[in-house]
């Protein structure tokens, strides 16, 4: 009976098996991906993941944009007006500038949220800001001596006092304060229905900005948001960040703990269970009794502890490290149950009997057979470890800086986001880790049923 | 006869087990540990001060500053601070293998003891139970299901067992655990979304096992979905490699009944490795179910692991990790001792 | 004649074709009487006897012949009668491989004593196998043993004994003596051969090895891919054997005066695709054109001794 284990045949019976192939195209597209997305991406953007600025004009906490196919039209997604200025008029001492902008608003729904969003360089003294509405009624606030960047939106004092003045005036009473929402709404509707009913007003509106300054000014950024309750393809969390490119900055540090978790596990594992299950004996018992040893540490507290004892330094490879300090014994023990029934086969004896020293024999007939079962389980031990790093991740155990999807799932968690429905934020992360496992274990599994060592019952 | 020597042989293996991983850990978590001998005694020291000025209010301040100092002097060198390595460790690690874990930083128990041990023992219960539970049914569904698979080998049910176990694998359960509850606890109100009973708890022993359980559910559903598809399919290997054996035709042609032979002598037979199975299957969910115990608001020693975390609770954490590894290596030892009572290649020696 | 197979063929379906492991078998038994199936591996012979018993393992079948039992044709008879009338208690089978018959987490006498009870014995169980194991010249001791406490020959031995618990009329035996030590193969056969002459049984002995069955054969058929070659008298056999492969192969018996091994050149033959003709064509010294064209159906060539080939 002829046992082949070149690279090449297993290789083949992999893509021969259909899930072995399936979980061969995903894994590529996914190493594709994770490979474009760390090369292409500068770390800023990386570290924008951590800076709330970046996000303040994003809507927070609502789904994807595509959620209004199914629900005709309720979650509107976001507008970004740019606004273009023109210079009016210079002296040495006075500059003026106008704004504009105009924009369609047709959704029924109102958005979340209005935002005047303005980044220069400049000294201004002052910004009347005039909102006309399609009826031609116009809601003015002003605003002095704006710091660079600026962001007004319907929580801010100045829109607020400007909304609360129109109201009046239209509808003849005078309220104190206005919620956001209502804000909002004040902005949106007809005049006509304010008092009662308010309700949306599609039409055209316009911007208009009036900018007087002391020094010459340059906008680097001007632009009208409308925060619609949908955005983009997996909708935002709690600070207005994509949840969509969280999943993407996450992905090459999921794979990357993955793999090396994985490696770092199953290969001195397979050794240490090869050369146990080789030598027999007392040996054997000796170092199925040492195994035993790493198996009794319960991995995740002991991980928390280590993240304490190290403090700030633990990185990705640190983590990994750790992780398979702790795992290889499981693949230790497959691998010693492999090699003994590999020992049981003749060829061994002949071996000997042929006058071939052992350790000789041992690196050249007996290792090698093992190899294949070695890469099942480097296939099969990357969702493991990419599991308990985003699991640590969850429960605040990462490396600092890193975008990982655990913590994405944290911030759902400690938002409350299973309450108040924000399924996106909760199914779309976890969908990643999914993902990403499963080509892994497909592979694996692929693999291991070609392999199939004995599961040895003696 | 040879059964009982097996299980001392093998209960003093496990001895030296706890002894050699308790002090990998002891090793590994030494700054920490000095760290909380440190504050712990700070806080005994506070104390003291406090009950000897309440107690002898007329005394002089450096006398009772004597007293406080004498009594943190007596905890550290109870504990070898300040001592040679070799004494630290000795001195150390006997009060670990005591569960001494000094003093906690915040956190407290439900009974308002801040004492580690304490804090710990109030949560362990709960852990074991949800766990221990939970390991059960997997066992015992992975079981039947891997059986059954295994006996239709080939057959379409067959297909079905290794898709599974593929899916299962790929998921972290503590992320089913937060779908069904955002499913079954708020979008259906079917279940609660967590805690261990409802608020406040039955009275009654009965309703109050009833509140318990129902409580259960939805985590222990979690765990089953995580765990159940890979341990199938171990099985299903082992029993397929098993009717693959010669005694099993030989079976067959004394013309014993497919079933029996399935569940009298295949199963028996692959009891040992299934027991292995078992063993790995337990330390290897545990971690899941720590953090299923966050999601799911369950006062075990995860949850707590969680408060610890955000409260940075060091104290907390250590003892936590030392008292699983302790509970962890019971459990090993006592799969190990079923193992040996189900070979009769061990009960007897080979 | 308690046994007669007659046209017996055995499928493997393979992906790449149908392997005709037993394709056209006939051969006879009487009681009392020990017949042996020589042949090399993967010359049906095992097949043969799996297929009395009705357990050849799957993907194999049966696809044509009898097998008449005292007169009835066990390959028809539904399942459920098969196993409750004849399966162990006419018709038993000690396999090769004795290490593991049996079920190595019971003792030895729990295995008995389940086999005696499946079949519903009316005695006494513990008397039975106390018997049964005096008469294979084993230890009741022993019965309270697991099977990895005995050594081969004892195993063997003990199967023998389950065997032969319900006095079957006809034991097949597997290759019960390959890998067991000459001294157990010895009293192996001595064991059987006692069975036969206080007991009436009649064996099968299917062996590769010729020497062993000319010590303890009265009759054989010698099966060569998947047909039987030659058959007869086993003194008959051995003193004037008639078919080149049968020559051939007990040319190469070693025996302490010849010189040197003496091997049969080529190889077995494909068996999802045969050779044309006589299967044995290719390595026939006397190969003929007739013998590449045209299959020979067995002759009698006097005497009690039955050849198939175009020599003749």
């Amino acid at each position: 009976m002829s046992q082949e284990f070149g690279w090449g045949y297993y290789l083949r019976e992999v893509f021969r098996s259909r899930s072995g192939a399936v979980g061969i195209v995903m894994l590529s597209i996914l190493l594709a991906a994770a490979v474009y997305v760390t090369l292409t991406t500068p770390p800023s953007v990386f570290q924008s993941w951590f800076n709330p600025a970046n996000w303040v004009n994003n809507p927070i906490n609502v789904p994807p944009t595509w959620i209004n196919y199914f629900n005709g039209g309720k979650n509107p997604p976001s507008l970004q007006v740019p606004i273009t200025f023109k210079k009016i008029y210079s002296s040495p001492t006075i500059y003026v500038y106008t704004g504009v902008a105009n924009f369609t608003y047709s959704y029924s729904s109102y958005p979340t949220d209005v935002s005047l969003y303005l980044s220069f360089s400049g000294k201004i003294s002052s910004i009347n800001v005039q909102w006309v509405k399609p009826d031609g009624s116009s809601v003015n606030f002003s605003v002095s001596q704006p710091t660079a960047p600026s962001s007004y939106d319907a929580a801010s004092v100045q829109l607020q006092q400007g909304v609360l003045q129109y109201l009046s005036k239209v509808t003849g009473r005078s309220y104190t304060s206005l919620s956001q929402a209502q804000v909002v709404q004040v902005l949106l509707s007809p005049p006509s229905t304010l008092s009662s009913n308010p309700r949306v007003e599609k039409g055209v509106y316009g911007l208009k900005l009036l900018v007087i300054a002391s020094s010459q000014v340059n906008f680097s950024r001007a632009d009208l948001f409308l925060k619609g309750s949908s955005f983009g393809t997996m909708g935002t969390d709690f600070e207005g960040r994509p949840i969509g490119l969280g999943l993407l900055l996450g992905l090459p540090n999921a794979l990357e703990i993955g793999a090396l978790t994985s490696i770092a596990s199953v290969i001195p594992g397979v050794l240490y269970g090869g050369i146990s299950g080789y030598l027999g004996g007392r040996k054997d018992g000796v170092m199925q009794w040492l195994m035993l040893v790493f198996l009794a540490l319960p991995a995740l507290p002991f991980l928390v502890v280590m993240s304490y004892v190290l403090k700030t330094s633990l990185s990705i490879e640190l983590e990994a490290l750790l992780i398979a300090f702790l795992s290889w014994p499981f693949y230790a023990i497959i691998a010693r149950s492999a090699a003994l029934s590999i020992k049981s086969q003749a060829f061994i004896e002949a071996d000997r009997v042929m006058g071939i020293p052992s350790y000789r024999s041992f690196f050249t007939h007996f290792m090698p057979r093992l190899i294949p079962l070695t890469i099942a389980y480097t296939a099969l031990g990357v969702p493991g470890g990419i599991i308990l790093g985003e699991t640590l991740a969850f429960l605040g155990i990462q490396p600092a800086n890193v975008v990982t999807w655990g913590r994405i799932l944290e911030d759902a968690y400690a938002n409350f986001a299973a309450v108040n429905g924000f399924w996106w934020w909760v199914l779309f992360p976890g969908i990643m880790i999914v993902v990403v496992s499963f080509p892994f274990v497909l592979v694996g599994f692929a693999i291991e049923r070609i392999v199939a060592p004995r599961v040895s019952v003696k | 006869m040879g059964y009982g020597r097996f299980l001392v042989k093998k209960a003093i293996s496990y001895f030296l087990v706890l002894f050699a991983t308790m002090t990998i850990l002891y090793l590994f978590t030494y700054p920490v540990i000095q760290q909380v001998i440190k504050s712990s005694a700070n806080y005994i020291g506070i104390e003291a001060k406090r009950t000897i000025l309440a107690s002898h209010p007329g005394l002089p301040p450096e006398q009772v500053n004597q007293e406080v100092q004498k009594l943190v002097q007596d905890y550290l060198n109870a504990y070898g601070v300040n001592k040679p390595f070799i004494l630290q460790y000795f001195l150390q690690m006997k009060q670990l293998i005591s569960l001494n874990f000094g003093i906690a930083y915040y956190l407290n128990s439900p009974s308002g003891s801040n004492q580690v041990n304490q804090i710990i023992a109030a949560y362990l219960p709960n852990t074991i139970l949800l766990f221990t539970t939970g390991t059960i049914l997997v066992v015992a569904l992975g079981t039947i299901i891997g059986l059954f698979a295994a006996r239709y080998a080939g057959s379409v049910w067959d297909r079905v067992v290794p898709a599974i176990a593929v899916i299962h694998s790929s998921l972290p359960s503590w992320w089913i655990g937060f779908l069904l509850i955002a499913a079954l606890a708020y979008a259906v109100r079917l279940f609660p979304p967590g805690g261990i009973t409802s608020i406040p708890p039955p009275k009654e022993p009965l309703l109050y096992a009833a509140s318990v359980i129902y409580h259960m559910i939805l985590p222990l559903l979690a765990f089953m979905i995580v765990n159940v598809g890979g341990f199938a399919y171990v099985i299903r290997s082992i029993v397929i490699s098993v009717m693959g054996e010669d005694f099993i035709t030989a079976l067959r042609a004394r013309g014993m009944p497919e079933s029996r032979i399935l569940f009298r002598h295949v199963l028996r037979t692959a009891s040992p490795a299934i027991a292995t199975q078992v063993i790995l299957a337990i330390t290897g969910s545990l971690a899941g179910s720590l953090t299923l115990e966050v999601v799911f608001l369950w006062p075990g020693v995860g949850l707590l692991t969680y408060n610890a975390i955000l409260a940075n609770d060091v104290p907390v954490i250590m003892g936590v990790t030392y008292v699983l590894t302790i509970v962890l290596l019971l459990g090993l030892f006592l799969g190990e001792a079923v193992q040996g009572l189900l070979d009769p290649r061990i009960k007897v020696g080979e | 004649m308690i046994l007669e197979i007659r046209d017996l063929r055995v499928y493997f379906p393979l992906k790449r074709g149908s392997v005709k492991a037993v394709d056209g078998v006939s051969m006879d038994v009487e009681k009392a009487e020990i017949v042996g199936l020589a042949g090399e591996s993967g010359s049906g012979k095992s097949t043969v006897g799996y297929s009395i018993l009705r357990i050849i393992p799957p993907p194999g079948k049966t696809v044509g012949g009898q097998i008449r039992f005292e007169g009835e044709d066990l390959l028809v008879m539904p399942e459920p009668e098969f196993s409750r009338r004849i399966r162990w208690e006419k018709i038993s089978m000690v396999f090769q491989g004795s290490m593991s018959s049996f079920t190595p987490v019971y003792t030895i006498g729990y295995q008995l004593a389940e086999t005696l009870r499946l079949h519903g014995y009316e005695g006494d169980p513990e008397s039975r196998m106390v018997e049964l194991m005096k008469m294979v010249r084993l230890d009741p001791s022993l019965l309270r043993k697991y099977p990895h406490e005995l050594s081969g020959g004892q195993k063997q031995r003990a199967f023998i004994a389950m065997a032969i618990a319900l006095n079957p009329e006809l034991l097949i035996a597997d290759e019960p003596t390959t890998a067991l030590d000459v001294v157990s193969q010895m009293s192996i056969l001595n064991l059987l051969k006692s069975l036969k002459r206080d007991y009436g049984l009649s064996v099968i002995f299917i062996t590769h090895d010729l020497a062993l069955l000319s010590e303890i054969a009265d009759r054989v058929y010698i099966m060569y891919a998947g047909k039987v070659v030659e058959g007869g008298a086993s003194e008959r056999i051995y003193k004037t054997p008639k078919h080149p492969y049968t020559k051939a192969l007990l040319a190469s018996v070693p025996s302490i005066d010849k010189a040197k091994l003496e091997g049969i050149p080529g190889f077995m033959p494909d068996l999802v695709d045969p050779p044309r003709g006589c299967r044995f064509h290719p390595r026939c010294p006397f190969a003929m054109e007739v013998c590449r064209r045209d299959e020979p159906k067995v002759k009698s060539v006097g005497g009690d001794q039955d050849v198939a080939c175009w020599l003749y």
